[in-house]
C-alpha cells in the first residue's frame, strides 16, 4: 500500500497504535502523516532552520516508532510524540548553540511598501488576519524573539502559545506542574515583552 | 503610523499573532523518502515479556540493590586533596614522610597526615566522609574497612581541629571514632567538629548535624566504660583529660559560624538555614536568614531551587518590590509542587522571613502559621510560633496579642531558646 495516497488519515489514532504497536509500518506511515506537519512546524519554531528541523521531526517519529510497544498512555499521543520532539530539539539545539543567534531589530522595516516595524505592526489595527504575508513575516520575527529567551521560557511559549497545547498537555510535555508552567509563561511573555522594548529603542 | 495601544491589547494582538494556525501539510514526497528509508531499517523495542516482567524487574532490583548496598558500605580508601601549605603525610609502610602532592603510594592503618602552622588539608573517602584538617593537625590512621564485615574506620588526633562529615549510611555497620587525647568522639551521625588542645589536656566537639557519642579518658588514656554521653546538634562540650564528659552546653553564634564551612564539605545535597542555637535567633532569623544550597548537588530539584533563590536575592538587592513578591510567590509554588520533608521547614521559615523583610507582615504571618500545620512534629516550630510573636510585638504594634502568644511558647517549648527569649520579652 502506498501510504501517501492513503486514506486511512480518518483511521482513529488508537487503532493506528494498536497495529503500528504489532510492527505494521504502513499504520505508522499514516500517523507519521497524520502529525508530521504539526511536529515539524514546532522544531522550526524551536530550532529556527527548516532544514535541522525537518530531519529532526523525522528522527521524532523514528524514536517514536522504536519505542510505540512502551507507550500506554491512552488519549495522550499529541503530548507523548511532543516530549519526544522537545527531547530531539533540545539535543540538536544543544549541539548549536554555539553558533550565534541571527540578529534582528525591530526597526527593520518588515512591510517594505509602509515601512511598518515589528512593533508598529503588533499595535495596529490595520494588520488584519487577511494581511497574511505581512503577518507571517510578523510572526517569523517573533519566533527569532523567542529563541532567544531562556530556553525553558521558549519551550513553554512554543507548546501553549504558538502550538496551543493546554496547559495540562504542556505539563505533561515539560515534566512540570500546571502552576509552575503558568508562573513560567508569564515570566516568558513578560522577557517578550522586553525584547520587544528592546528592539523598539533599537538596543537589540 | 503611531497608534496608542494598552498592554492588554498587545498581549492579546501579541497572542494573537504567535498562534501557529497554518494548515497541516502532507510531508512531500522528499521527506516521506527519508522517513521511509529511515523506517525500514527500524526494528521496535521489544516490550517486555508480560509474563516474565515482574521476575525481570525483581532480578533487576535485586541486583543494583545488592550493588549499591556494597559500594555505600564498603568506602573507598581515603586521599589527601586540596592541600594548601605544607602537609606531609607519614606512610608507615615504607617508613618515609612525603609531601602532600609528590606522590605517596596512596594511605593505609597506621600513616599519618600532618598539617602544619600553614597548612590545611581535606582527607576524603568519597561519598561516605570527608575530614577537613585545619593547620597544625596530627591525624593517625588507626582503622581502616577493608572488609564489609570489618567496617569500623578509626583515627587518633593527638593534636589539631578537624570538622567531619560522615554520611551514615546503615546505622549498625557504619561506625566511625576519632581518638583523641582527653575523649573518644564515635559518630552517630554527620557533621562535627573536634578540637583537640596541644597538650591533649583537653578536647573541644561540637555537632552541627546528627550526632556523638563522647567518651572520656583516664589519666593513663585508657577510654572510661562509664560515663558517655551523647552529644546533639547545636551542642558542645569540653573534655578534660581523666574526667568524664560534662553535660553539653548550646553552641554560641561564633563557634556556629566557625563550624559552617561543614555545610560545603562533600557531595551532599545540602540545604541549610544558618542561623545560631541563641536566644536571640528569632530575631537573627528575621533579620535576613541565609540559606546555604550546594552546588555541587546532583539533584536537578535543588540546582533549580538555588536558581529561584539566587533570582530573589538579586530582586531583593535591585530593591524591586514586585519581581521580590513574584519571585517569593515562585518560590512557594515550587516548594507546594516539591514538597520535601527534610527541608520543607527552614525553606518556609526563609520565606516568611523575606516577606517580612519588605513589610509583608500579613503573608509573613501565613507562611509561619502554615509551618506549624503542615508539619506539627517539626523541631523548628518553636521559632516559627516565636517569629509571629516578635512581629505582632514589634511592627503590628499589639502587645497584648504579643503577649499571650509567648505565653503559649512557654508552655509549648519550654526548653527551646525561643522560650528563653519569650521569658525575657514577658519581663518587659
Amino acid at each position: 500500500m502506498d501510504v501517501r495516497r492513503s486514506r486511512d488519515i480518518d483511521t482513529p489514532i488508537e487503532e493506528l497504535i494498536e497495529k503500528a504497536s504489532k510492527g505494521d509500518k504502513d499504520a505508522f506511515g499514516v500517523i507519521f502523516k497524520k502529525y508530521y506537519s504539526r511536529i515539524h512546524r514546532y522544531l522550526t519554531h524551536y530550532l529556527m532552520d527548516h532544514g535541522i528541523a525537518e530531519d529532526a521531526a523525522v528522527e521524532v517519529f523514528i524514536q517514536a516508532y522504536r519505542n510505540l510497544q512502551g507507550y500506554d498512555e491512552r488519549g495522550k499521543f499529541t503530548g507523548w510524540l511532543y516530549k519526544i520532539a522537545t527531547n530531539c530539539a533540545r539535543k540538536a539545539y544543544n549541539s548549536r548553540k554555539k553558533e550565534r543567534a541571527m540578529l534582528t531589530s525591530m526597526d527593520r522595516p518588515v512591510d517594505e511598501e509602509t515601512g511598518a516595524t515589528l512593533h508598529s505592526m503588533i499595535g495596529d489595527d490595520s494588520y488584519r488576519p487577511d494581511g497574511l504575508v505581512e503577518k507571517e513575516d510578523l510572526k517569523e520575527y517573533l519566533y527569532e524573539l523567542i529563541r532567544r529567551l531562556d530556553k525553558k521560557y521558549g519551550e513553554a511559549l512554543l507548546l501553549c502559545d504558538v502550538q496551543g497545547l493546554s496547559y495540562a498537555e504542556a505539563s505533561e510535555v515539560l515534566d512540570i506542574s500546571e502552576n509552575t508552567l503558568g508562573v513560567r509563561l508569564s515570566r516568558a511573555r513578560e522577557a517578550l515583552y522586553k525584547l520587544i522594548e528592546r528592539a523598539r529603542k533599537g538596543s537589540l | 503610523m503611531t497608534r496608542s495601544y494598552s498592554g492588554n491589547d498587545m498581549e492579546k494582538r501579541l497572542r494573537g499573532l504567535l498562534r501557529d494556525d497554518s494548515p497541516d501539510i502532507a510531508p512531500d514526497d522528499r521527506v516521506w523518502d527519508k522517513f521511509s528509508r529511515r523506517l525500514a531499517d527500524v526494528s521496535q523495542t521489544p516490550s517486555p515479556d508480560r509474563g516474565n516482567h515482574g521476575l525481570y524487574f525483581a532480578a533487576a532490583l535485586a541486583l543494583v540493590i545488592g550493588v549499591a548496598l556494597y559500594l555505600l558500605v564498603t568506602p573507598a580508601r581515603p586521599h589527601v586533596s586540596n592541600a594548601k601549605g605544607t602537609v606531609k603525610i607519614f606512610d608507615s609502610s615504607a617508613n618515609r614522610w612525603y609531601f602532600a602532592g609528590e606522590g605517596y603510594p596512596g594511605l593505609g592503618e597506621g600513616d599519618i597526615i600532618k598539617t602544619f602552622d600553614d597548612g590545611e588539608c581535606d582527607l576524603v573517602s568519597d561519598g561516605k566522609y570527608y575530614m577537613r584538617l585545619r593547620s597544625g593537625s596530627e591525624l593517625l590512621i588507626k582503622e581502616l574497612p577493608s572488609k564489609i564485615f570489618r567496617s569500623e574506620i578509626k583515627y587518633v588526633m593527638d593534636k589539631g581541629d578537624v570538622l567531619t562529615y560522615f554520611r551514615k549510611v546503615l546505622p549498625i555497620h557504619d561506625k566511625m571514632s576519632l581518638e583523641t587525647g582527653s575523649a573518644l568522639v564515635s559518630v552517630v551521625g554527620t557533621d562535627f567538629m573536634v578540637k583537640s588542645a596541644p597538650s591533649m589536656a583537653n578536647t573541644w566537639v561540637g555537632v552541627l548535624t546528627g550526632a556523638v557519642r563522647i567518651d572520656g579518658k583516664d589519666i593513663d588514656g585508657r577510654i572510661k566504660k562509664d560515663g558517655g554521653i551523647l552529644v546533639n546538634p547545636g551542642e558542645k562540650v569540653v573534655i578534660d583529660k581523666g574526667k568524664n564528659p560534662p553535660e553539653p552546653s548550646r553552641m554560641l553564634g561564633g563557634e556556629i559560624a566557625d563550624m559552617s564551612e561543614l555545610y560545603g564539605m562533600g557531595n551532599k545535597e545540602q540545604v541549610a538555614l544558618i542561623i545560631s542555637g541563641g536566644t536571640e535567633r528569632v530575631k537573627e532569623m528575621l533579620e535576613m536568614p541565609i540559606v546555604y544550597i550546594s552546588d555541587k548537588s546532583s539533584s536537578a530539584l535543588i540546582r533549580e531551587m538555588g536558581k529561584i533563590l539566587g533570582e530573589l536575592k538579586e530582586a531583593f538587592v535591585e530593591g524591586r518590590k514586585d519581581k521580590y513578591l513574584s519571585n517569593i510567590a515562585s518560590f512557594e509554588a515550587f516548594l507546594d509542587e516539591h514538597p520535601d520533608p527534610k527541608y520543607d521547614v527552614i525553606l518556609r521559615l526563609f520565606i516568611g522571613a523575606y516577606y517580612e523583610k519588605i513589610g509583608e507582615h500579613a503573608k509573613s504571618i501565613a507562611v509561619f502559621g502554615d509551618i506549624s500545620r503542615k508539619h506539627p512534629d517539626s523541631a523548628l516550630l518553636s521559632l516559627a510560633d516565636c517569629a509571629i510573636a516578635v512581629i505582632f510585638e514589634g511592627p503590628l504594634a499589639d502587645p497584648d496579642k504579643a503577649r499571650e502568644l509567648y505565653r503559649k511558647i512557654l508552655e509549648k517549648y519550654p526548653d527551646s531558646p525561643e522560650a528563653e527569649y519569650a521569658r525575657l520579652r514577658l519581663v518587659r
